[in-house]
């Protein structure tokens, strides 16, 4: 499994509004991600920020920005929403971290099974919920992070109307929100 | 290199010019050699690759490899193989973070860790030995069965570590080394002297030669092959503290490349995969190489498909050199 997808969908979010100067490959491994981003961090000082496919390797440049002394200067944002990456972003460490719904993907992958079963026009693509969670917008726990999309009869046809139970206090943009607007790589 | 380059110690009674035109020599230097090749070629290119600070993260980085390194060197010179060297670092952390989060003494979480690396060693000596086992399906059973056992006990979640003692391991220095260095370096030290001043590394090195010679000679080669797996263990614990350390959490990560690295580290040192023969400075020197090879290729901006094939060349062009050993 590789992170071409989530880097592709960074790389064309972006496009036009930050540089992408460098691609590395860590094996979404914490350490390795750590080794790294000390090295880029050395041979690029000016960098803005990183962006990382899932939050281990989130939280290994975090740890590598830290041990730079440039906590605070340079941004990190990962995907998944674990719980360590929420309690860092708590901490005002990593900057954001990007969730995404398993139970809501997994039930519009059913819906499209079924649809195919009575030959209905299945959409080929459709953009599964997702919710970025950052310091500005949330100040309480991980725990706030929104549960599952409540249950829809049917999700594919009605995914424009997707939304996501905001529950009070959380710091979570909605989909389809950019996730990575303001940050800079 | 000309021939008036006096800083490689000579050991032989041969003249020095006449040594350097021995490929045998080359050979047994290799890995020194490829560092100074490579770090001449990384400093043309970016003049960051030789600046102190980058040195000094390089150091650090390459702190754990070469302590499981030296485990590994340990093993092979008895001409066996630790595939497990890795998985059960991984589960010395998990268990090193099992007991930090159950309010254990960061002390005794630490030695908890070890403690089990020891055990997964020691379970791997005594099968090669008294099992009769080949060392290559022991090692391979317990790399899955140490990597399992970490994914049990942490149930497949990465825990944080927040420890005063281990974050000052990781980032405090004497002078311009980590602490993380100089636990490397004691261990690559004590590892040279018991391997080469005492009785215990002669017996190693015999076994390693020839089992059944030394054997007949009376050597406990049944012994030798639970220590050195035992101490691939305890190195491989020691490596998880400093994982640990390092990353601020303790991971059920397979952490394979570590594996890899570890025995490309000890083949780039020269140690012969048969068993015998070996040194501690090469597979040192090894993990350094291969530290510093991926260190340049990222300051260089390589594209990231392209640096697991330049570590491939460089690892196989290595163990080529080695053919012409003396």
């Amino acid at each position: 499994m590789t992170s071409g997808a989530r880097l592709d969908g960074f790389k064309k979010a972006v496009s036009g509004k930050l540089d992408i100067v460098q691609t590395v490959s860590a094996d979404w491994d914490r350490q390795k991600a750590l080794t790294a981003a000390t090295d880029i961090l050395r041979a690029r000082p000016g960098l803005k920020g990183f962006f990382a496919a899932n939050d281990d390797m989130g939280l290994g440049i975090v740890r590598a920005i830290q041990n730079a002394g440039k906590a605070g200067k340079v941004k990190v944002i990962s995907v998944d929403g674990i719980k360590d990456a929420l309690e860092s972003v708590g901490q005002g460490q990593l900057t954001a971290t990007v969730s995404q719904y398993p139970y809501s993907i997994g039930q519009m992958g059913m819906e499209a099974l079924q649809g195919r079963r009575v030959r209905q026009a299945a959409p080929r693509q459709r953009r599964g919920p997702s919710a970025a969670g950052d310091q500005g917008r949330r100040r309480q726990g991980h725990q706030q992070l929104p549960e599952a999309v409540r249950l829809l009869r049917r999700p594919l046809q009605g995914a424009r109307r997707l939304t996501i139970a905001r529950h009070p206090g959380t710091g979570v943009i909605q989909s389809p929100a950019p996730a990575a607007e303001e940050h800079h790589v | 290199m000309s021939d008036t380059n006096t800083a490689v110690p000579v050991s032989d009674t041969e003249p020095l010019t006449v040594r350097l035109r021995d490929v045998g020599f080359w050979a047994d230097w290799a890995a020194v050699v490829g560092l100074i090749a490579l770090s001449i070629v990384f400093f043309i290119a970016t003049p960051a690759f030789l600046t102190v600070g980058n040195v000094e993260a390089m150091l650090v980085a390459a702190a754990i490899l070469v302590v499981l390194a030296v485990g590994q060197t340990f093993v092979i010179a008895t001409a066996g193989i630790d595939l497990s060297v890795a998985s059960t670092m991984t589960l010395g952390a998990v268990m090193l973070g099992w007991a930090s989060s159950r309010g254990w003494n960061i002390a005794l979480a630490c030695a908890l860790g070890v403690l089990a690396s020891g055990v997964v060693g020691l379970a791997n000596g005594l099968l090669v030995a008294k099992g009769r086992i080949t060392d290559f399906i022991v090692t391979l059973g317990t790399l899955s069965a140490a990597s399992g056992a970490a994914l049990v006990i942490s149930d497949g979640k990465p825990v944080q570590v927040p420890s005063t003692f281990l974050l000052r391991l990781a980032s405090g220095t004497v002078g311009p080394f980590g602490y993380s260095v100089l636990v490397a370096a004691v261990v690559a030290v004590l590892a040279h002297v018991a391997l080469f001043r005492t009785r215990f590394g002669v017996h190693l090195l015999a076994t390693g030669g020839d089992r059944e010679s030394a054997r007949a000679m009376g050597v406990n080669t049944d012994g030798m092959k639970i220590a050195v797996y035992t101490i691939s263990g305890v190195l491989a614990g020691l490596a998880a503290i400093l994982l640990v350390a390092r990353i601020g959490a303790a991971e059920p990560a397979a952490n394979t490349a570590f594996l890899l690295n570890s025995v490309a580290a000890v083949v780039l040192g020269g140690v012969s995969l048969f068993g015998g023969r070996g040194t501690i400075i090469g597979p040192v020197v090894g993990a350094l190489l291969l530290t510093a090879l991926v260190n340049g290729l990222t300051l260089l901006g390589v594209s990231q498909f392209y640096q697991p094939v330049a570590v491939g060349i460089v690892v196989v062009l290595a163990a080529l050199l080695t053919r012409f050993q003396r």
